[in-house]
């Protein structure tokens, strides 16, 4: 088993107020599936990628990744988990626009420690597979949105994850770009890659192979998706 | 994270933004600049001032009325006429015969107008022994200095500086000429050699005649004003001093050293008093210019700040792709060090510079002034400026290290 969450808590305290953000999750997530987490603003999806992906903590219950308890682990151990185990695509991209698209890529192997000629030959690679081998040595603020998230997905692999954890990461593109970037994450997850993705469509949710649904910090259902969204054909545009 | 990348990425940091970068950094390139001025400077002026006073002769002992501080002024300098040192004092040590003193002089001065035909300049004149030119290696350029037989009878000569030679005669020569002074005639007897440089040069001024000429004839006095013992190695200084100081004791019946009436000094110690000046003065200057090192410090603390401010996001997204704390802290910490080190750096070119060109500036003013820059400053004008970058960029450093990360990464 990849991860396996049982009665996982959040709580925010502010002064007096107690928010109860998670109010005891319990899934499990294989190795090598595209699970959508999904659910209105408020619900605490984005808290619960946040714990999964080893940004923050929960309250309480247990977190096994690979069969690790995570709960346990000092702020170092967590900052190695995000270096080796899990990348990144953000909806607002995030890149650095002091650095060009190269460097931008091999950032998260800064801090894994892999050689710079290795860096280099992996970073060009991935660059190559989400097609921007000649924007290599562009400023990431002269690219377009959909270029951008493909660099920021390319970004994402660098240190061969084992998930991927994608938070809206259409949410501020064109529906073309948005259909770019969902094909490459779909095929991405043919490859072999754990991809999770939190968004509040539900279309775009239904490229993954099953939704969990999440409200008011509850799972309201996790299931299959029943027609499967595909972004096949160059011209079919995302709806919104 | 590995140095290399750090210091590309301060590089980054310093480039895009140039003209905030400039401003940071100046505050520090003018401490570090000054400091290193101060010190070159200062070691040039202090080299300067003591070679003066070595040429001087070290191998001298001053003998002068009244007690003193041995490292204090003598007390002429407030004004005070002390006569408790006589002629019969110099004779008297030269009688005891120690192997160790080569000679002694003794003299007394004045200031008065000296007429030769129609030129009449007012000049000091320094009455002393024949052994004068032994003592203090003088020598003399046209005619002969005056010896002893002249002084016991107050004959009336004079040896005269280059300079005032020049002043009263002009491009004539002087020797056998009579001069006025007081209007007494003094016959021209000799020209000293021009001895140039700073402290040394007051002999070039001056008119020299016999000491007993110018008590009984010129001055009316019969104490002298100061005397110098010649010793012949430096080794042997305490030694003499301590006969000197014997001597002058049984001779006016001093049994406490409290009661002395005479101070006798050598030039080393005068030496080390002018060190210990220039030193204090060194160090004082070098402290107020540390004080611009600390401003420009909290400046570079303000802007880092605010970068760390400024770049919250990138931090988070550090964070999100594995950086650890210590990484962040790294990151900041190195950036802040390589700007005050630029800076510094910077600031040492500037300070070798000029000081470079008032060495040269002096050069051609005729000073015997050296280009002095140490090792020692530019070593401790590195050493302090990434001092600087490592106690202003903690703070900031810290702080980027210690946002978290989800809210980092929402930051806009």
């Amino acid at each position: 088993m990849l991860i396996s969450v049982r009665d996982l808590k959040k709580d925010y305290r502010e002064g007096e107020v107690v928010t109860n953000v998670l109010k005891g999750l319990s899934f499990d997530i294989h190795k090598g599936e595209f699970v959508s987490i999904m659910g209105p603003s408020g619900s605490g999806k984005s808290t619960l990628m946040h714990i999964l992906s080893f940004l923050d903590k929960p309250t309480s219950g247990q977190y096994f990744f690979e069969d690790k308890e995570i709960g346990s682990l000092t702020d170092d151990q967590l900052a190695e988990m995000r270096s080796k185990k899990v990348g990144f695509i953000f909806q607002s991209f995030n890149l650095l626009n002091r650095a060009n698209v190269l460097e931008n890529v091999m950032l998260p192997m800064v801090y894994s420690g892999v050689s710079t000629a290795e860096r280099i030959l992996r970073a060009k690679n991935l660059l190559g597979e989400v097609g921007l081998d000649h924007r290599m040595y562009y400023n990431p603020a002269n690219l377009s949105g959909g270029e951008k998230q493909r660099v920021a997905i390319a970004r994402a692999l660098v240190n061969n994850p084992e998930v991927i954890f994608a938070d809206e990461p259409t949410g501020n593109l064109d529906s073309k770009s948005g259909y770019q970037v969902m094909k490459l994450l779909q095929e991405l997850n043919e490859k072999g890659n754990t991809i999770i993705l939190v968004t509040h469509e539900k279309y775009t949710a239904e490229h993954a192979e099953r939704i969990i649904n999440v409200k008011d910090g509850l799972i309201i259902n996790d299931a299959k998706v029943a027609e499967r969204q595909f972004a096949q054909s160059e011209n079919q545009e995302l709806r919104k | 994270m590995d140095f290399s990348e750090a210091v590309k990425n301060s590089y980054r940091m310093l480039i895009s933004n140039k003209m905030r970068s400039f401003l940071t950094m100046l505050g520090i390139v003018i401490g570090i600049f000054s400091v290193i001025v101060v010190m070159s400077l200062g070691a040039s002026a202090q080299g300067l001032i003591l070679n003066e006073v070595k040429s001087l002769g070290s191998n001298l002992v001053g003998v002068l009325p009244g007690k003193t501080d041995p490292n204090g002024p003598p007390a002429s300098v407030f004004g005070v006429v002390i006569t408790t040192l006589k002629y019969k004092d110099g004779t008297q040590i030269l009688r005891g015969g120690n192997s160790h003193i080569e000679g002694v002089s003794m003299y007394v001065q004045g200031t008065d107008v000296v007429t030769w035909n129609n030129n009449s300049p007012v000049l000091t004149f320094m009455g002393t022994t024949p052994s004068y030119i032994n003592v203090e290696d003088a020598e003399v350029a046209n005619g002969r200095f005056f010896a002893d037989d002249e002084n016991d009878s107050n004959a009336k000569v004079v040896v005269l500086g280059s300079d005032a030679a020049t002043q009263i005669f002009g491009d004539q020569d002087p020797i056998g000429n009579q001069i006025k002074i007081k209007k007494s005639a003094f016959t021209v007897i000799g020209v000293f050699t021009k001895r140039g440089g700073g402290l040394a040069q007051s002999q070039d001024k001056e008119i020299f005649v016999p000491i007993k000429t110018a008590q009984n004839i010129l001055l009316g006095i019969n104490y002298i004003n100061f005397m110098r013992i010649k010793v012949d190695k430096a080794e042997n200084i305490d030694g003499v001093i301590s006969y000197v100081e014997d001597t002058l004791r049984r001779d006016h019946n001093i049994t406490n050293p409290v009661d002395d009436d005479f101070t006798v000094r050598s030039s080393e110690t005068a030496l080390d008093a002018i060190s210990q000046i220039t030193n204090a003065v060194k160090f004082f200057l070098v402290a107020v210019s540390a004080i611009s090192l600390l401003v420009g410090g909290f400046g570079i603390m303000n802007i880092m700040l605010a970068t760390v401010q400024e770049r919250t996001k990138e931090i988070g997204l550090r964070k999100a792709v594995g950086a650890k704390n210590s990484d962040i802290i790294l990151q900041f910490l190195i950036e802040t060090i390589f700007i005050t080190f630029v800076a510094g750096l910077i600031g040492i070119i500037l300070g070798f510079l000029i000081s470079w060109l008032v060495a040269v500036v002096a050069q051609t003013m005729g000073y015997k002034w050296d280009f002095i820059v140490s090792f020692g400053s530019v070593f401790l004008g590195c050493f302090v400026s990434i001092g600087v970058g490592l106690v202003f960029g903690i703070v900031p450093a810290r702080n980027a290290s210690m946002l978290n990360p989800i809210e980092a990464l929402r930051y806009e």
